[in-house]
């Protein structure tokens, strides 16, 4: 049965998948050249002396994209199921209602960590042939809460698009963009170092929302 | 025997609307039970609290022994539900969704559902958000048939269907549940389509059931009359006589009572009513006789 969720699924996002993938590595090459165009106009010793002293981070450009990959991924994937209600008959599916939910956001968050994995590597392994480690591993480091806002989007806006009543979907947005503002606030490639595992909580906690979400649309809850 | 369906005490508000109060009824095994109501009185609520979509301010309903509160998976298996307007994920074309339902359900059938596809001028590849509401209805008839359910739960079936796909469906579903011992519980704002399929129909009126009956006995016994009387004359609904109207010394209402007995109770308001005529009815005269025209 899991098996059948997936491929339905799959079915669902194939080609949104595809595209996410298509965008995350597609900035690469676009982030390699645009390093590549940098050091052959100030050359690598200023360069490298500006990103030390001045903790300059080249990749922040790809800052918001795992976010707005969550947000699209979560609505494509949820709002085919509020259409028409047909979430009705997801979950009348023989199989554990809770479980088939579970199933569909882990799908979801394995599909976002599939891109940001494959992207991340390719990341690492190309500017490690012009960059010190240090150096990249710090961005990545640097990186890492703007990934998981990506996750923590995706799960929020599944809660957001559950949820049957249009007023609180507005209260929940907005608490969604308070909370999301949390992740990207560091200006420094250092400021998160020690709030990374609270943000990995906050996305953890988050899991817990689309369930409230569930209920409430068993209960026949309506405007 | 305990039966499929059945639900004690259920009332429910919208806000401060009540929608129904302390509302009971069961379903035998082996019955097609319609349900008829006019706009807004609740038909698509009961179906939603059958199924557990809505949970009632006070009461319980149990579908096949179990409340419908905590279906049990396998409970979910016997149970083949079409929601109204002949909702399906609609990105599916008719071999992906086959396949995605084959895997669910233990007792699963292609058969009827090929055998219905066949008849579609639809390609395989074609997806459901492509196709017309008719042929939509027939992909979500076949996934119920290939189910293979005990109890079948269909929210307003004939919704956007034209003729040929409703007397389809009908045909389709009369034939499958006569060839087995199945149990249908379905709303339909079309009665004409209803007249041809159910054994029993609850008949609601805005916050209670007026008759819970078989269709046979509805069709035997309920009556329309039509006679003269004074100019001037009013005649008073009863318990027995429903919906009377006086037009120009036309008079019309609606009984379960021979005529004879009509003729009594009217002259019991005074007056005598003169060239009676008995009408037979269908099952939509007789669901606008119990319900009024407004």
């Amino acid at each position: 049965m899991t098996k059948a969720i997936f491929y339905k699924e799959w079915i669902k996002l194939r080609w949104l998948l595809v595209s996410i993938a298509t965008i995350f590595l597609a900035m690469i090459p676009y982030l390699v050249l645009s390093l590549q165009s940098k050091f052959r106009f100030a050359g690598k010793a200023h360069l490298w002396s500006v990103i030390a002293e001045k903790d300059v981070n080249l990749i922040s450009q790809l800052q918001y994209l795992p976010l707005v990959a969550g947000l699209i991924l979560g609505l494509f994937q949820f709002i085919p199921e509020m259409s028409k209600r047909s979430l009705k008959l997801t979950l009348h599916l023989p199989h554990p209602e809770k479980l088939t939910i579970v199933k569909m956001i882990l799908f979801g968050l394995g599909s976002l960590a599939i891109s940001f994995l494959l992207s991340g590597s390719l990341l690492f392994s190309l500017l490690s042939l012009s960059l010190p480690p240090t150096i990249i591993t710090t961005w990545l480091t640097a990186s890492l809460p703007w990934y998981l806002a990506g996750f923590t989007a995706y799960i929020l806006t599944v809660w957001i698009c559950i949820e049957p009543s249009w007023k609180r979907r507005l209260i929940n947005a907005l608490f969604s963009g308070a909370l999301l503002s949390v992740f990207l606030r560091a200006s420094g490639s250092f400021d998160y170092t020690y709030a990374t595992p609270i943000l990995l909580a906050i996305g953890l906690l988050a899991l817990i929302f689309p369930f409230y979400s569930v209920f409430r649309f068993k209960e026949g809850v309506s405007e | 025997m305990e039966p499929i369906i059945k639900c004690e005490n259920i009332t429910h508000y919208y806000g401060k609307r009540l929608i129904y109060e302390n509302l009971n009824f069961t379903v035998a095994k082996g019955k097609i039970l319609g349900l008829l109501g006019k706009n807004g009185t609740g038909k698509t609520t009961i179906i939603n609290i059958l199924n557990g979509y809505l949970k009632p301010y006070s009461g319980s309903c149990y579908l096949l022994g179990e409340d419908m509160r905590t279906l049990s998976p396998a409970t979910k298996s016997r149970i083949g539900l079409l929601l109204e307007g002949h909702v399906q994920h609609s990105y599916f074309n008719i071999v992906q969704i086959e396949k995605f339902y084959s895997r669910f359900f233990p007792n699963w059938k292609s058969e009827p559902y090929w055998e219905l596809m066949n008849r579609l001028k639809v390609t395989r590849t074609q997806k459901l958000s492509t196709m017309s509401c008719g042929q939509r209805s027939q992909v979500a008839l076949g996934l119920i048939l290939a189910q293979d359910p005990e109890l079948l739960i269909l929210d307003d079936f004939s919704m956007g269907l034209d003729p040929g796909y409703r007397r389809l469906f009908v045909d389709y579903l009369r034939e499958y549940v006569a060839a087995s011992d199945k149990t249908v519980f379905l709303t339909s704002h079309i009665i004409q389509d209803m007249e041809q399929l159910i054994d029993e129909a609850i008949i609601l009126d805005f916050g209670k059931i007026l008759l819970h009956s078989s269709t046979q006995a509805i069709m035997d016994q309920f009556r329309r009359f039509r006679f003269n009387c004074p100019q001037g004359s009013t005649i008073n609904a009863t318990s027995e006589l429903y919906h009377p109207e006086v037009i120009n010394g036309q008079a019309e209402l609606y009984s379960f009572l021979p005529q004879q007995q009509v003729e009594e109770e009217i002259k019991m308001q005074g007056f005598s009513p003169t060239n009676m005529r008995e009408e037979t009815l269908s099952l939509e005269d007789a669901f606008i006789g119990l319900t009024g025209k407004y």
